[in-house]
Formats: structure tokens, C-alpha cells, sequence
């Protein structure tokens, strides 16, 4: 593997969990009972949330498209446990693809509609509850990722 | 130093400190309640330690899957990925996380929280501290390679709960003597 490609593959994860700790900060602070005060707190968070998970998703995107499908892929198939790749790599790769896009949802939510958040606590529970999904699915997502690294031998 | 070596340092260290700090509030805790009521500089106080503590897991976080990244790098997929005491770990840094979640959300004692908080922080230190020692000891290595994933994890899991419970009572029973005196 050439020294761009292992770059690639350890900020994929590093962005990838990054972006999971923004969320979560922002999913602790919510829950506990938003302080309107705190409002570059929030919007800080979600947006370099939303910034690690677009740069993981294309540090990510580099290394399947240029390595993974030809190098790694054919050993795990051909190895003892395939169905880390045809399980859980094909749900990884397919539940990847919106994260970023739910993280773009919340950030938006914070600098465009502050103003709903602070006056509709419905608008809050939904926002609180995307951070909840994006935490649990980006969580999932990284420990696929060992899983399916633990298949290459 | 190389990659692993750096993430491996951090990670001890933050063990360590994680640890530390979780016994820290423990205690000041239980300093605190002494007078029946915790005032704004002991609330301070608490309230250091505990982001000490988030700090501390986030540093865990990163520099464990960095050391399985470097792992990963250095000799592809290992057997560590695949260890039930690696998968274990990550499910007691879960129960952390999500303990934390509840305490926000104010649905969880306080009782079960801190034990849950405190057993977590020294199961997953255990669980990191032994499986290196056994892995240096061969009677150990041949007696645990009988047993598959599942039966390991589930006993781990077992303890793991058990260790919480019996927390809990300790906490409970020193809470009752502070109290007291």
C-alpha cells in the first residue's frame, strides 16, 4: 500500500470518529436542556461534525475506489471469513452514504432555524433525535470497519 | 516513535488518568454529601473531574481504533480484531457512553449511574491490563483458546454485570457511613 493510501484509510477513520464525538457532544447538550446562550456551542459542533464526516467519506471513497476493490476485497473473499465483506461491508458502504447528509440536516438547523428550536420543543426532539441516529449509526458503521479489517488474512 | 507506539502511550495514559479521575469524583462525591447538601464550589469540583473523564474516553476512542489502524497497517487483520476482550471493551466504553446519555437526560439514579460509571472505568482497565499479561502466559493462552467468542464474551458480560451490582452495594453501604458521621 503506498503512503497516500495509508494516510487515507487512518483519516477515514479519524474523521469518521471524530464526527461521531461532534455528535454526541452535541446530542449531550441537547438533551440536557438547551441553553440558548450556548448557540456557537451548537452550531460549532454540528458543523465540524458535518466537515469530519464529508472528509471521511472521501478519504474513505479514495481508498475503496483505488485499493480496497482490488486489493483487499478478493482476500477477504477468498478468505476465512467472506462474509465481512458481502455483510457487512455492502451495509457499511450503502448507510455511509446518507450519514453526511443527516449531519448537513442538523447543522442546517442550527444557523438557519434557531429561532423554531428555541420556540418549538417538538423541532428540538426531532433535531436531538437525528443527532441520537447519527451517533448510533456512525458507531455501527466503525465497529463494521474493524470487523471487516479483522477479515484480512 | 512510530504510529502504534504513540497511540499505544496515549491510550495507557488516558487509561490511567480516566481511572483516576472516575475515583476522584467517587470521593468527592462522598466528601461532598457529608453536609447532606453539595454547594457551587464542590459542584465545580464534580463537574472538572467529570470532563476530565469525557476527555480521557475520547482520547481512548481515538487511540484504540488508531492502534488497530496501526495494527492493521503493520500486519493486516490479527486475530486482536476478533479478541471477544476487544469486543467487550467497546461494548463497557458503550455502557459509558450511553450512561452518560441517561444522566443528561436525567433517567437514571445516581446510585446506578456512578456504579455504573466507576465499574466501567475499571472493568475496561482490567480488560485491557490482563488480556496483555495473559497473552505472555502460555498455560493461560492454551486453556482460553478451548473456549470460542461467544462462551468468552458471555462470561465477561456476566461479570462485567456482576461487578456493577456488587458495586452498587459498596457504593450504597459507604454512602450510608458519610451520611452517618
Amino acid at each position: 500500500m503506498i503512503f497516500l493510501l495509508k494516510y487515507f484509510l487512518v483519516s477515514h477513520i479519524f474523521f469518521g470518529l471524530l464526527g461521531i464525538i461532534f455528535f454526541y457532544a452535541v446530542l449531550i447538550s441537547g438533551i440536557k436542556q438547551i441553553n440558548f446562550q450556548k448557540i456557537k456551542f451548537f452550531r460549532r459542533s454540528a458543523l465540524f461534525g458535518f466537515l469530519s464526516f464529508v472528509l471521511s467519506w472521501l478519504t474513505g471513497g479514495y481508498y475503496y475506489v483505488l485499493y480496497y476493490g482490488a486489493a483487499v476485497k478478493p482476500t477477504i473473499i477468498a478468505g476465512k471469513y467472506p462474509w465481512a465483506h458481502s455483510i457487512f461491508m455492502e451495509i457499511k458502504e450503502h448507510i455511509f452514504l446518507f450519514l453526511p447528509f443527516a449531519a448537513l440536516v442538523i447543522t442546517l438547523m442550527f444557523y438557519l432555524f434557531w429561532d423554531n428550536l428555541n420556540q418549538n420543543p417538538k423541532i428540538k426532539n426531532s433535531v436531538i433525535a437525528l443527532s441520537a441516529i447519527v451517533v448510533i449509526i456512525g458507531t455501527i458503521i466503525a465497529l463494521m470497519g474493524i470487523i471487516i479489517s479483522g477479515a484480512v488474512r | 516513535m512510530d504510529f502504534l507506539a504513540i497511540n499505544k502511550t496515549l491510550h495507557i495514559i488516558a487509561a490511567i488518568v480516566g481511572v483516576l479521575s472516575a475515583t476522584a469524583e467517587e470521593i468527592l462525591y462522598f466528601k461532598d454529601i457529608k453536609d447532606g447538601k453539595i454547594d457551587e464550589a464542590e459542584a465545580r469540583q464534580l463537574r472538572i473531574t467529570y470532563k476530565l473523564m469525557h476527555w480521557c474516553l475520547i482520547i481512548l476512542v481515538l487511540t484504540g481504533f488508531g492502534i488497530l489502524a496501526a495494527v492493521y497497517l503493520k500486519y493486516g487483520g490479527t486475530k486482536t480484531f476478533y479478541s471477544p476482550v476487544l469486543w467487550v471493551k467497546y461494548l463497557v466504553v458503550l455502557v459509558l457512553l450511553a450512561n452518560a446519555v441517561l444522566i443528561a437526560a436525567k433517567k437514571i439514579s445516581m446510585k446506578w449511574a456512578s456504579s455504573i460509571s466507576l465499574t466501567s472505568w475499571y472493568f475496561a482497565y482490567a480488560l485491557g491490563a490482563l488480556s496483555g499479561k495473559i497473552r505472555e502466559i502460555k498455560f493461560l493462552v492454551d486453556f482460553f483458546s478451548q473456549f470460542n467468542f461467544i462462551i468468552i464474551s458471555f462470561f465477561l458480560v456476566i461479570g462485567y454485570i456482576a461487578a456493577i451490582i456488587i458495586m452498587v452495594q459498596i457504593l450504597e453501604y459507604i454512602k450510608k457511613l458519610m451520611i452517618k458521621q
